[in-house]
């Protein structure tokens, strides 16, 4: 190559792609499809535009959707995008509502056989719990739902129904600050459930088919200012995973406290390994002024378990 | 350059560093840009092409011979079969060459109007740089350090769409 082609060839150094005819730059978009496309956003000053002169952009491989809104759910905007959503078998959904006042959300349009996890968060605006949602959702493939500042209503009091009861696959399930309203009991039913996380709110439910939770692994209880009512709440929702197999519990109770007014505490474990002792240990702590204390634990613990220090003197019954 | 066959046509390219590349009108034919300029009749003996250099221009003509070789689709099926499995090694091979010389190549495939060739450039730049994040794309592309946005820019531009960079 003589001199003049190497002046050709430094004339053009450095990112030339940007500088392609439209139409190649195009055809390349097209090829990498439009995520990849709309990635090229942050490549330099010349890229940061040149995706939105796109001429189709592809959807069909999203596998997560954002939606965030203020205003009716019903809006048609609300609808179109979740019926896009769902009808491109979506994975993945998250619907934050930035509204104010309550709102009855129409999750009859929650039907998808593909949806994996589903987020929904309610407006966090003091006490109100924005989205209210009215029917039974069907999603059989839902594995995580977690529910922010909604209020739950279940209108079928028969044993397993309820507004989760046909997401039959659900092993993963959070309610934050959530409000159940209901006159009968809230049904948690579901097997495979292997996480359940309860945050703040008023959980009033019973679960009738606690030997269903055969797969429970972590049960995270949080509450940040517990009451003498929260402290019912919480020994009844221990009272719910009596024959779990395996229950690491996880206690996460910002009160250093204790519950002074906690009566009666009963704990019952089938299979403790060493693990659970020191869990057990530290839930006992937390309960330093329980006057009723019933452990039982299943199969004889074999190895050590010691309690430090004696936090608990003012345990007047404890049968162990 | 070729001498394939003695009584067909012949064509002369020169390219911006004066190199001078005689070719078998079948294989320039393979550029529908020369195709005009023949059927027009305005293409003098030698066809100036000041605007691709001669490393670039010799490659565009190794695709084009291949390519005018190959048997055409109406053929028995299944050498047609096998001549397409051909092709596909040698595109392949063909396109395994440094980025600077693809976006010579896919520049001058687009001036010379060489429809395939063009196709097969631009598969080559999005299979390179798809799925790479944008560090790695920068350096494909050999983007200028001075042509970065600044952190805050970026951090927008994620932020606009952020469904796009989960």
């Amino acid at each position: 190559m003589d001199y003049e082609g190497e002046r050709v060839r430094m004339n053009v150094e450095g990112d030339r792609l940007s500088s392609l005819p439209d139409d190649l730059i195009q055809k390349i978009f097209s090829l990498i499809g439009t995520k990849h496309a709309v990635q090229t956003s942050v490549l330099s000053y010349k890229w940061r535009f040149m995706w939105t002169s796109m001429a189709c952009l592809d959807f069909s491989n999203v596998s997560s959707v954002k939606l965030s809104f203020r205003g009716k759910a019903s809006q048609v905007f609300v609808k179109k995008i979740l019926n896009y959503a769902f009808s491109h078998n979506v994975q993945q959904l998250t619907v934050t509502c930035l509204l104010d006042k309550k709102i009855v959300f129409p999750l009859s349009l929650f039907s998808s056989e593909t949806l994996k996890h589903l987020y929904l968060v309610g407006s966090t605006n003091d006490n109100v719990h924005s989205i209210t949602p009215t029917s039974t959702w069907e999603l059989p493939a839902l594995t995580t739902l977690h529910l922010d500042h909604v209020t739950l209503y279940d209108n079928n009091a028969d044993n397993c129904a309820g507004l989760f009861s046909k997401c039959t696959n659900l092993m993963d399930l959070t309610l934050s600050y959530c409000n159940i309203t209901t006159s009968n009991s809230f049904t948690i039913c579901h097997p495979q459930l292997s996480n359940l996380s309860l945050e703040n709110g008023d959980w009033g439910f019973k679960c009738y088919e606690c030997e269903g939770f055969t797969s429970l692994e972590t049960l995270e209880l949080c509450i940040d200012k517990p009451d003498k009512a929260d402290a019912h709440k919480i020994v009844g929702v221990l009272q719910l995973f009596n024959y779990v197999k395996t229950l690491n519990l996880s206690l996460e109770i910002i009160y250093r406290e204790g519950f002074p007014s906690l009566e009666t505490l009963e704990l019952c474990i089938d299979k403790p390994d060493k693990a659970d002792a020191h869990k057990i240990v530290g839930v006992l702590q937390l309960f330093n002024y329980v006057k009723t204390l019933n452990l039982s634990l299943e199969i004889i613990y074999r190895g050590s378990f010691f309690i430090h220090g004696s936090n608990r003197a003012s345990s007047d019954g404890a049968r162990i | 350059m070729s001498t394939s066959s003695s009584s067909s046509k012949k064509i002369v390219l020169k390219s911006a560093d004066n190199e001078t590349f005689e070719i078998d009108e079948i294989v320039a034919l393979e550029s529908q840009a020369i195709k005009n300029m023949i059927e027009d009749e305005c293409a003098d003996n030698v066809i100036p092409l000041g605007n691709i250099d001669s490393k670039t221009l010799s490659k565009i003509i190794e695709y084009c011979k291949k390519h005018a070789e190959s048997p055409k689709k109406d053929d028995n099926a299944d050498i047609d079969e096998k001549a397409v499995e051909d092709l596909k090694s040698f595109d392949a091979e063909f396109a395994k060459v440094d980025m600077p010389l693809i976006q010579d190549i896919l520049m001058a495939a687009n001036f010379l109007n060489i429809d395939n060739l063009i196709g097969l450039m631009c598969r080559t730049i999005a299979d390179r740089i798809k799925g790479k994040t944008p560090e790695e794309i920068r350096k494909i592309l050999n983007i200028n350090k001075n042509d970065l946005l600044s952190p805050e820019q970026e951090a927008k531009a994620r932020e606009e769409n952020s469904w796009a960079f989960d």
